[in-house]
């Protein structure tokens, strides 16, 4: 925040205490981008995660008798205290929470009645809009409206593994999406042509394509010169460890390249365990843990980690008890992850009781506006946001 | 017929409205013969050409050998090649031992992984055997609107390969569906229901009487039939008790219905009670309006516009509940009224990458432009992953959500690279510039095509915004 306002209020002065020119451009685009020099990256967990078997009540007998083939063994749970602990594939995050770096939101959840349908939940989390019927704009689209930046240009997030704009869906001008590899966006690219300067025009499918093309022209600048340092014929590494480290690093280098750009988006898929679950989320978690440990090296490394947190989302959690298939149904609380160097660590809201019960599903009473207001207001210093939300003290 | 008055027939832009929508490419001559129709004439001419050109994608030999292969090795019987006798000797340990499958000893389980991944390597390779003989099917006969609704329901009655896994399943499924595609909605359902890539998509066989299985129920009324919000929690958990005793057959490698194992109660479904079986919950599912309705939209919505028009809707919808569900009927209804052709609707959608790349490759066809295979050879299956698009694997239950999410940095980027890779290795052949006008006049503004430059220009033309909109 400081060397942000530093460097603002010095912008005018620039000339005078003689700032060499090269930074004096940087600075303006720091201005115009209103922002802390804080970033966010972020995890988007696809499929919704199973809460009590990632973060898990051993020591509640009713766990054990809603979960008799799925529940994860005393002996194995990686304690944290004598009620909680960590699914045992999360050995880095365990060890990250001793040092105080993770904060654990319980049961978090949309407010008000649940939706149970993966693509509304998606939708109402990333918009925070509970008007089935349109598509919304995302709540960072809605953030930056509010306060006065979405007529801004300039690349505001890059995303990965995403097929819409999540939270950015509504300012498509402002995001790169990137596929899974990066290689579609290539810096030779001829320059796009375009072919109609009149952007004042009610085709909403032509304004859509102008915007994304400005974005490519914008977003190759940005590219040029990222360049992922590892050895990937390296066979002590599994082929999902090396896709890991190069995404890691490729996201925490562009970061570090564009100071501008406060926001990350990683999507991990296949949470959706309503059958055979053990196995599945036993992986799946092992490649989130690597996912966490190595964005968290690579910024440490950038010495990005005192200005960048990493936060996780599902659309919602999962059913409480079981189904017949050694899985588990859509449910409602789930659990986010806030993990850096600057993150006040702990347990977050109230562990869901597992006897009473909304239905069959966990009551939550920490909500998704409350996270997204503390990142915006908290952690990136913007004046305002859209939503009514209390703060949660993980800053 | 053709003695009708110009001013009830098809202007130009009128014409190419309504070619860019219902089909893949066409040409001048095409726009010409419509301009001489009326609204409904122009309808009729549509539809009658979906009774061209047949009606099975053919695969040749290749798929079928396959098909027998893979079926005579899971059975343990094939006595054709090594791998055969290997997977019988493996079957009968497995059996005389009575070992469950934690129990197999450790060279049992690699020779059994080494199994399934050359049966996986060979799928992959019939998997992009059948993507190319869709599109071959298409380019032979790009005005037929019968390949349109077959990847309009292939893209709402989803199921993914990547799930299902059985490449048989999935092409018979896309076989059903080409066949149907403007046949009877309600029987179409009806075979989905019982159709083995579904099942496995959704999990239907998974569902057992003491703990249903919502999922389905949820997906059959949420995307398949009625629309979100048209129901309550409560019917789909009845739904779920109505659609238990669906089974898979293994042995018959056929879905089956087992009354044993299911429900036999009562269940209240919308409002009505009874004693429900599967076929029985479609009867009541498509009493209800809202079928009509949701169904009407979801084509307006990917032929017209994503701006709703009521009244149409209203028309749409009671023409096709009238006609019990007739998917030409719904069609015809929409293309023979005149307010598909209002001009606030061209140019308002987006291409999809099929529509796109056909697009593309049917041009430097015209244009006799050498492309060193780069549209027809084994590549292209990636070469649409690039554009967003996999063959037979969309990426969830709800499919592609089209429009604008088929453009984004990274797919617009590819677009328009590949106009340039396309013709690299040969570059634009001085064909006369009358070829290029033609060309030029049915894709784009008449006022772009009639400029000195017409070979640069046409190329610009391609990458411009307007050739990624119809």
């Amino acid at each position: 925040m400081k060397r942000r306002k530093f460097l603002q209020k010095s912008m005018g002065a620039a000339a005078i205490l003689g700032v060499p020119s090269c930074l004096q451009a940087k600075s303006s685009i720091v201005e115009k981008a209103q922002i802390s020099g804080k970033k966010v990256i972020f995890i988007r967990m696809q499929g919704a995660n199973d809460f009590l078997n990632t973060l898990i009540p051993f020591a509640d007998t009713q766990y054990k008798k809603i979960r008799p083939k799925l529940h994860i063994k005393n002996d194995k749970v990686l304690k944290i205290n004598e009620k909680l602990g960590f699914h045992p594939s999360l050995k880095n995050i365990y060890s990250l929470f001793k040092e105080k770096k993770v904060g654990l939101i319980q049961g978090i959840a949309m407010s008000g009645k649940p939706v149970l349908s993966h693509f509304k939940a998606m939708d109402i989390v990333e918009s925070l809009n509970r008007d089935l019927d349109t598509t919304a704009d995302g709540w960072l689209a809605k953030v930056y409206a509010l306060n006065n930046k979405n007529k801004e240009k300039n690349i505001k997030a890059i995303m990965q593994g995403f097929q819409d704009l999540g939270p950015f869906e509504g300012n498509s001008h402002g995001v790169m999406l990137a596929g899974n590899h990066f290689t579609s966006l290539n810096v030779n690219n001829k320059k796009m042509q375009m072919m109609t300067n009149n952007h004042e025009n009610n085709n909403e499918a032509l304004n859509h394509i102008l915007s994304v093309q400005e974005t490519i022209n914008e977003g190759k600048k940005k590219l040029m010169g990222i360049k992922v340092d590892m050895n990937l014929s390296d066979k002590s590494l599994k082929w999902f460890e090396k896709r890991i480290i190069r995404q890691s690093k490729f996201t925490v280098e562009f970061l570090a390249k564009n100071k501008q750009v406060p926001w990350a988006f990683i999507s991990m898929n296949g949470f959706d365990t309503h059958k055979n679950q053990l196995a599945t989320h036993q992986k799946l978690l092992h490649q989130f843990d690597l996912l966490v440990f190595n964005l968290l090296k690579s910024l440490r490394q950038k010495k990005l980690s005192q200005d960048t947190i990493i936060v996780t989302y599902s659309e919602f959690g999962r059913r409480a008890a079981e189904n017949a298939s050694l899985g588990t149904d859509h449910g409602t609380a789930g659990l986010s992850f806030v993990v850096g160097d600057k993150v006040k660590g702990g347990l977050f809201g109230k562990y869901p009781s597992l006897t009473d019960l909304a239905g069959q599903n966990l009551k939550s009473h920490i909500y998704f506006e409350d996270m997204y207001k503390t990142l915006t207001l908290d952690w990136m210093g913007f004046k305002k946001f859209p939503f009514k939300g209390s703060n949660i003290p993980f800053i | 017929m053709l003695w009708l008055s110009p001013l009830f027939s098809l202007n130009q832009d009128e014409a190419k409205h309504l070619l860019s929508r219902v089909g893949y490419f066409y040409t001048i001559q095409d726009i010409k013969k419509l301009e001489k129709l009326n609204y409904k004439q122009a309808a009729q001419w549509v539809l009658n050409k979906t009774l061209v050109g047949g009606n099975d994608y053919s695969l040749g030999g290749g798929f079928l050998e396959f098909k027998k292969f893979r079926n005579s090795v899971l059975k343990g019987m094939g006595k054709k090649t090594n791998l055969d006798n290997e997977v019988k000797i493996i079957n009968q340990y497995i059996k005389n031992k009575k070992l469950t499958s934690r129990q197999w000893p450790q060279e049992i389980k690699q020779k059994k992984k080494a199994i399934r991944q050359f049966f996986n390597q060979e799928q992959r390779k019939f998997r992009k055997d059948l993507a190319i003989a869709l599109l071959s099917k298409i380019k032979k006969d790009p005005l037929n609107l019968g390949h349109k609704m077959h990847l309009f329901w292939h893209n709402h009655f989803v199921s993914g390969m990547e799930k299902v896994n059985n490449l048989e399943y999935i092409f018979n499924q896309n076989q059903y569906l080409y066949q149907n595609s403007l046949g009877n909605f309600k029987s179409m359902t009806e075979y989905l229901l019982f159709d083995p890539a579904m099942v496995f998509y959704l999990d239907i066989h998974k569902s057992k009487k003491e703990k249903p299985n919502e999922n389905f129920s949820r997906e059959l009324l949420e995307l398949f039939t009625m629309g979100q919000g048209n129901y309550s929690e409560k019917d789909i958990k009845e739904l779920a008790r109505a659609l238990t005793g669906i089974h898979f057959n293994w042995g018959k490698g056929k879905v089956v219905f087992r009354p044993n194992q299911h429900d036999q109660g009562e269940k209240t479904l919308f409002g009505e009670k009874g004693n429900f079986n599967p076929r029985d919950v479609l009867n009541v599912i498509f009493k209800q309006d809202d079928v009509s309705y949701f169904i009407a939209q979801k084509i307006w919505k990917h032929f017209v516009s994503p701006k709703i028009d009521k009244n149409m809707i209203k028309k749409m919808a009671k023409s096709f509940r009238e006609s019990s569900y007739d998917v030409s009927v719904l069609m015809k209804t929409l293309l023979s009224d005149k307010r598909f052709y209002d001009k606030k609707y061209h140019g308002v959608l987006v291409k999809s990458p099929i529509e796109y790349m056909l697009q593309l490759e049917k041009i430097y066809e015209y244009l006799d432009v050498k492309n060193d295979n780069f549209f027809t050879n084994k590549n292209i299956i990636g070469k649409y992953k690039q554009l967003g698009f996999v063959f037979f694997n969309p990426p969830n239950v709800r499919g592609y959500q089209g429009y604008t999410k088929w453009i984004n940095t990274a797919t617009l980027a590819v677009r328009t690279r590949f106009i340039d890779q396309a013709k690299k290795r040969n570059m634009m052949k001085l064909n006369s510039k009358w070829k290029y006008k033609q060309l030029c006049k049915s894709l784009f503004d008449n006022s772009i095509c009639s400029q000195k430059k017409i070979r640069q220009q046409f190329y610009m033309s391609l990458k411009s915004a307007q050739f990624q909109l119809k």
